[in-house]
């Protein structure tokens, strides 16, 4: 496909802008913003979906109810950290507790973008590598985390918003244990006992995206990697459809 | 140099095209689907001056590419119970004045790992980078020479500082297989000093002394350059 000049540089701002949009999120995936992440990146379209590992989360109310159960489950977690350290956390107010105790650091790169050829899609996939902690009932036990997001965006008002999004693992395994055999698992200590309570809401549509990997797996490639395209309507898609398995 | 607005623009969408094209090979890689790789995203008419660089030297041509590749490929590298992740990031891109070449450089950090047969794998992180020379054919980037220079072995779920300095047999060597010119370009043991003569470089043309092919200065000491 070839462009004049000035669409050039108009797809490349764009490009800038979707790149920009990811380290956004990754970042906010930092300083536990996820409750403000459907209103911050998403499209306003109801057919939007979420693909995770486990199923997806299809249209608006089921996307933006995923990201309001992590803000849920964040606050959950710092009020737990707060009860457990009442001398370093006892008077503060929500807004301060925020995020205490909890760490996740979701730092994305290798990506693949391609812009419709009309403009008005775009598609990209990004590799994830990065470490988390999760608040168990044994304490925090911190994860290497190994995966790729993948969205499809859509032009809306001007700019690139998520459309459709897989957020897929590929290993999250404890640090500093071998990736087989059992999670390793730490002693439960009676003040943490409560985070036995959390609870996420599952994907309305339970399928297996992707298998995490261990030792009897079969070879699985990587999600599929975009390719050139001048309507949506021509390539594959990264969100629900009736047909997925 | 200076440029047009149009010409501007041209290499704008040069510099992510080439940065794309090193990032579809990492999916490949990661697929262990390296004859697509070959026929999708390398040298077409230059096939003969085409090379894969590892630390221990080159393939030079694509058939001896290929040979190690394609048809050298271990079989476990897709048997049950494999995975790998290859990535690249903090890319560092020149496209060259006359718009016809280019150079990329980029950290590779991915994890390699198979499985032993009884429920335990063999499972390494590996901190590598990635140098290549791309050439324009037809209008699209291709990789013309490569290098995957790989630097730190560390196993998962074992503490890294138990692994000697000296002596110990990285896991990951013997994936370089013979090289068909054999020269060391890169030994883990010893200083990276000699990295910063080999950044790419902002250059009118292509010139060979600088690349990432055989007969590039990629991996000699600084005592065996030419002074400046």
């Amino acid at each position: 496909m070839n462009f004049p000049t000035e669409q050039l540089v108009e797809r490349w701002e764009h490009l800038r802008a979707i790149k920009n949009l990811m380290g956004r999120m990754s970042a906010d995936y930092t300083l536990k913003k996820e409750s403000q992440m459907y209103e911050k990146y998403w499209s306003a379209r109801d057919d939007v979906s979420l693909g995770v590992n486990e199923g997806y989360y299809v249209g608006a109310a089921a996307v933006a109810g995923y990201y309001r159960a992590l803000g849920q489950q964040i606050a959950d977690q710092s009020r737990l950290i707060q009860s457990i350290f009442p001398a370093e956390l006892s008077g503060k107010t929500e807004a301060e507790l925020q995020g205490v105790g909890t760490m996740d650091y979701k730092p994305v790169d290798t990506p693949v973008i391609e812009i419709a050829g009309d403009g008005q899609t775009a598609k990209g996939i990004w590799c994830l590598r990065g470490s988390h902690n999760q608040i168990l009932p044994s304490g925090p036990v911190a994860y290497w985390e190994w995966g790729w997001f993948a969205a499809d965006f859509i032009l809306e008002k001007g700019e690139f918003r998520l459309w459709h999004l897989q957020y897929l693992q590929e290993v999250c395994r404890p640090n500093g244990a071998p990736w087989y055999g059992e999670e390793k698992q730490y002693p439960a200590l009676e003040e943490f006992a409560p985070a036995a309570n959390f609870r996420f809401p599952e994907p309305e549509h339970p399928t297996v995206l992707r298998t995490r990997y261990h030792a009897e797996r079969p070879f699985t490639v990587s999600p599929r990697v975009p390719e050139p395209y001048y309507t949506f309507d021509e390539t594959f898609t990264y969100g629900w459809k009736e047909a997925t398995p | 140099m200076k440029y047009t607005n149009d010409e501007l623009a041209i290499r704008l969408w040069d510099t992510e095209h080439v940065r794309h094209t090193m990032n579809r090979m990492c999916y490949y890689l990661t697929n262990r689907d390296y004859r697509g790789c070959l026929n999708d995203l390398w040298v077409k008419a230059n096939r003969r001056s085409a090379s894969l660089g590892y630390n221990n030297g080159f393939y030079v041509g694509m058939d001896a590419i290929a040979q190690h590749w394609v048809l050298e490929q271990p079989a476990s590298h897709k048997a049950d119970g494999s995975a790998a992740m290859f990535t690249l990031t903090t890319p560092l891109i020149k496209i060259h004045g006359d718009g016809k070449t280019a150079q990329y450089q980029g950290y590779m950090p991915g994890f390699q790992s198979t499985a032993n047969g009884d429920g335990t794998l063999q499972t390494y992180m590996t901190l590598d980078m990635c140098f290549a020379d791309l050439i324009k054919e037809d209008g699209c980037w291709k990789i013309w020479h490569l290098i995957l220079m790989h630097d730190h072995t560390m196993e998962a779920g074992k503490p890294y500082g138990k692994t000697p300095t000296f002596g110990w047999e990285d896991p990951i060597a013997p994936e370089f297989g013979t090289p068909t010119v054999a020269r060391e370009l890169h030994d883990p043991c010893f200083g990276w000093e000699v990295l910063y003569d080999d950044m790419p470089r902002e250059l009118d043309t292509y010139v060979e002394k600088y690349s990432y092919g055989p007969d590039g200065d990629f991996g000699k000491r600084y005592f065996e350059r030419d002074k400046r």
